[in-house]
């Protein structure tokens, strides 16, 4: 019977030392830190020099089946030596909180490729709600071919004051000039593409 | 900004969470609660009668994967490396999960027929239930985005996650049918204060090259969260929005939550005088969750490339606003519902089996006045435990051996093999000090020399009044 009591003692003693718990720092917690970055499709467009022809029809009022080579009269030179189109997006994200409470970086990037015998003129603005640019860029597309395309890739990188400009962008526009339509008359072949995508990089931390 | 004490209490109630497996209170005959665990439990005692609040109180903690030691502690490394670390050893097949019980009352008593033996028991007990997936893809979504996943899914099903507050009202017999069988059924009616379910989630995210853009994007999705219990969002946008808790589960606790009803159905069989088999299926039932509900899904299939310019007709420059950005948004609302209509949640279904082999009679030197003449002094056996969760049951099996030590206090020590752990060593005792019984139970024992890097622990502790 001792060797039970004392094994019951043990026992007792067992149960009364277990249950520790190491010390632990929780304040490592406010060192917490993520960075995810994100990529994101942007604003894109493929706008055949057939569109563009039919586009500066209407420019100068002919009927939309008038054959190209009518653009070839000097008549017309003036209101073709540029043409433009534009067209805007609203965009919200730029102004949600998550952006502007931990967006640190942004990249966004261009692409152009113009097989048309066009040269175009392209310009990419950033407005805020009341039509203020708060950044631009812009770029000239030389003519090119199906054949050999004519390719304009440029990236831009917002860190501090220009980041913090973009955040208050509610609005993207892009104006597209036509520098020589003239030329559709004789090769209406063609495409101008545009990509765009952006890369967004995030710090969240415990502070 | 992230919440810190969010975050801390994220992680903290991973490591002290519980699953539900009771292995070493099952079939411990010696102590009235096992009834709960199999309703044809050959319970020592003629009458018990569970100190109020006290009569059983269990934990039970289970974290796979990582423990809060392993991200908290003092050792100097980097806690974001330990973060990025723990994100990317934990796999969608890690859990937390967690069970808290509490007897109100418990109360159970023999007929008094000897040809015809019934045990009669019945009582309430407050339950905690919470289970969660580990969310691997939203949460790697999250801490690092998409740019170095392009081409590959985020898989949304990994979000699962179902939590109950609920009080049972159960009542049970067990009735002898002949020496070797035992059978035994409780019913029991839920009141649940508070459901939360999001189960039955599928669907993709995947950025990958485009063809018109640069990336195509795109949202396949069948996802729902449910919730009863819990004021209604459009109510605590309100000024005047006022809520109890305390007086929400009070209120809960007398049958005025969401009602459900369930069964426990059990047995007890000797093949022989030393070995037993046993069984239980626990919590066949359903809860019916109408104090208001609320459901939220989004579900559908949504591709987005960007923004495509079209470059309306050149009269219009400076008039025309394309509103691209409004059509993304309501293409995305329109894969988003929400309801208020009652649902139906099953109960976590348990089942339990066990053998046991007896063995030693006791050895006496002057009379056996103390032990009944089929009380052995020890029995070795097997338990299996299955618990259906929503992705996949959770299983774990158990070698145990109790022991006699005296007439008034027996022990029984367990080995668990679990999702969480293959070193789960447990330990129980019952002391009967007159008319009164005190059980202890622990497992994950090596694991107490610091409780935080364990990845699962459990505790009951319990007093009843009881007449042999």
């Amino acid at each position: 019977m001792n060797v039970r009591y004392y094994l019951l003692i043990v026992f007792i003693a067992f149960l009364l030392c277990i249950g520790c718990v190491k010390e632990m720092d929780f304040d490592q917690a406010k060192d917490f830190e993520a960075t995810p970055a994100f990529d994101a499709s942007l604003i894109y467009f493929d706008f055949p020099a057939l569109e563009t022809g039919s586009r500066v029809m209407n420019v100068i009022d002919l009927p939309n089946d008038t054959p190209l080579e009518v653009l070839d009269d000097p008549q017309y030179a003036d209101e073709l030596e540029s043409v433009e189109f534009t067209d805007t997006t609203r965009v919200g994200v730029f102004t949600e909180s998550f952006f502007s409470d931990h967006l640190v970086e942004a990249d966004v990037f261009y692409f152009f490729t113009n097989t048309t015998i066009l040269d175009y003129d392209a310009v990419v603005y950033f407005l805020t709600d009341d039509d203020q640019v708060v950044y631009e860029v812009s770029f000239e597309v030389g003519a090119g071919s199906v054949e050999s395309p004519a390719e304009v890739n440029f990236t831009d990188n917002f860190t501090s004051q220009e980041l913090t400009n973009i955040l208050n962008t509610t609005k993207i526009a892009i104006s597209l000039e036509v520098l020589n339509s003239p030329g559709l008359a004789s090769n209406s072949e063609g495409t101008l593409y545009f990509n765009s995508s952006g890369t967004f990089y995030f710090l969240v931390d415990a502070e | 900004m992230l919440n810190k004490n969010l975050f801390i209490l994220f992680f903290l109630t991973g490591a002290f969470c519980f699953s539900q497996n009771k292995q070493i209170l099952y079939n411990y005959d010696e102590i009235p609660q096992s009834l709960l665990l199999n309703p044809a439990t050959e319970i020592q005692s003629k009458l018990y009668v569970g100190v109020p609040l006290l009569s059983g109180v269990h934990l039970n903690a289970g974290i796979s994967g990582i423990t809060a030691y392993d991200l908290f502690a003092p050792d100097g490394v980097n806690f974001n490396n330990k973060v990025r670390d723990a994100i990317y050893q934990m796999g969608s097949n890690d859990v937390i999960s967690s069970n808290l019980q509490m007897d109100i009352i418990n109360v159970g008593f023999e007929n008094k027929n000897p040809y015809n033996k019934v045990f009669y028991s019945f009582g309430i007990y407050q339950e905690i239930d919470f289970f969660m997936n580990w969310p691997r893809d939203p949460a790697l979504l999250a801490y690092e985005g998409n740019i170095n996943r392009i081409g590959q899914p985020f898989d949304l099903s990994h979000v699962a996650v179902e939590a109950e507050v609920l009080t049972v009202y159960h009542f049970g017999i067990s009735k002898k049918i002949d020496k070797k069988l035992t059978v035994g059924a409780r019913a029991k009616i839920y009141s649940s204060a508070y459901n939360i379910n999001s189960t039955r989630n599928s669907g993709k995210f995947t950025t990958s090259l485009g063809t018109n853009n640069v990336y195509t994007h795109r949202i396949d999705t069948d996802m729902q969260f449910q919730s009863s219990g819990f004021p209604l969002i459009e109510d605590i946008e309100e000024d005047d929005f006022e809520y109890d808790p305390v007086s929400h589960i009070k209120k809960s606790m007398f049958l005025g939550g969401n009602l459900g009803l369930g069964l426990d159905l059990g047995l007890t069989y000797h093949l022989s005088e030393k070995l037993t088999l046993t069984g239980s299926v626990l919590d066949v039932g359903f809860i019916r969750q109408s104090k208001s509900p609320q459901s939220y899904s989004f579900k559908g299939d949504y591709t987005f490339e960007g923004f495509e310019f079209v470059f309306p007709e050149v009269v219009d420059v400076g008039g025309q606003l394309n509103d691209y950005w409004q059509d993304l948004k309501d293409e995305l609302e329109n894969m988003y519902y929400k309801d208020n209509n009652a649902y139906t949640t099953w109960r976590p279904i348990k089942f339990n089996g066990s053998i046991e082999y007896k063995f030693g009679i006791p050895y006496t030197e002057d009379c056996d006045c103390l032990f009944d003449d089929d009380v052995y002094m020890n029995a070795i056996g097997a338990h299996i435990f299955m618990v259906n969760r929503p992705t996949a049951p959770q299983a774990a099996l158990t070698v145990f051996y109790t022991r006699r030590l005296f007439n008034f206090l027996t022990a029984k020590a367990t080995y668990t093999v679990d999702k969480f752990s293959y070193t789960n060593v447990g330990f129980g005792v019952s002391f009967n000090y007159g008319n009164f019984n005190f059980y202890t139970l622990a497992d994950n024992l090596l694991g107490y020399q610091n409780l935080a890097d364990t990845h699962s622990v459990s505790a009951q502790i319990g007093f009843n009044y009881m007449m042999q």
